[in-house]
């Protein structure tokens, strides 16, 4: 079970790696405000599997929240994106 | 054992979707692709890990009610949340300004939206076309699509697009500066 749970760890930190490389190289705000979305549903799954492997009992209430209040970040650099217009 | 291969299925299928996803984050050449290419790991990737972990959870604790709950709240808000947000930040990407790719055709959000007739003149109602930004941006597709119609020998769409730069170039040109802000 460790295996798995190392395994998916390295895939979504390579994922992350991937994306901040592709943050640091953005030229335009909405691909920054698409990677930082993209690193956050990272460390959505990174949470989940670490909790996972101690055997928490916190990892279906981590990934019920983090899916409902991921919005409020995206709305936000959305707003950002258009200087406060709708 | 059986299990373990269920969950290790699982969780490194989501999380390959993740990694799918940020591949093509560094392959697609817009802000507006980067946004679409994030819903494979936000409607897949994340559901399916979720999914691995129940599993293993079920083999360990056992099944309880409250923990199938959470679980289903869990996918369905990835899934309905993420679209939400996705889509609202392409459309705050969009009316932003960001470059779109030259390859992105049809591109709808560029042509001017299509009016119904006033029904008492006949005539299309007057003032009620989309904001200003969304005519400046019709104008620089107005201006592609007049250079490709020359060499695709298409006059009439041409003129087309020739009438409505014209238009569009007053209507940018009458634009005040407290619209920029």
């Amino acid at each position: 079970m460790m295996v798995v749970v190392v395994a998916t760890v390295v895939v979504l930190v390579v994922a992350a790696v991937l994306g901040l490389v592709r943050l640091y190289t953005a030229t335009d705000d909405a691909s920054v405000a698409a990677v930082s979305d993209l690193l956050y549903f990272c460390a959505v799954g990174i949470i989940v599997m670490g909790a996972l492997a101690v055997g928490s009992s916190i990892v279906f209430d981590v990934a019920a929240i983090a899916s409902l209040v991921g919005i409020l970040a995206t709305v936000a650099l959305s707003r950002i994106l258009t200087r406060g217009r709708r | 054992m059986l299990v373990t291969v269920v969950v290790g299925l699982l969780c490194l299928t989501g999380a390959g979707f993740v990694l799918v996803s940020a591949v093509a984050m560094l392959k697609a050449r817009d802000g507006l692709s980067r946004i679409n290419v994030l819903s494979a790991a936000t409607g897949l990737g994340l559901p399916l890990i979720v999914l691995g972990a129940f599993v293993e959870d079920v083999r360990t604790n056992g099944f309880t009610w409250l923990d199938l709950l959470k679980v289903v709240i869990a996918v369905l808000g990835f899934i309905i949340m993420s679209s939400v947000a996705s889509n609202n930040l392409g459309r705050a990407a969009y009316r932003s300004g960001a470059p779109v790719d030259p390859a992105t055709r049809p591109n709808e959000l560029a042509e001017e939206p299509h009016q119904a007739p006033d029904p008492s003149s006949g005539q299309p109602r007057e003032g009620t076309l989309g904001d200003r930004a969304s005519w400046v941006r019709g104008q620089t597709w107005c201006r592609a699509a007049i250079s490709a119609s020359m060499t695709s020998s298409s006059s009439a769409s041409s003129r087309t697009c020739a009438i409505r730069v014209s238009s569009t170039r007053s209507a940018a040109a009458a634009r005040s500066p407290q619209d920029d802000r």
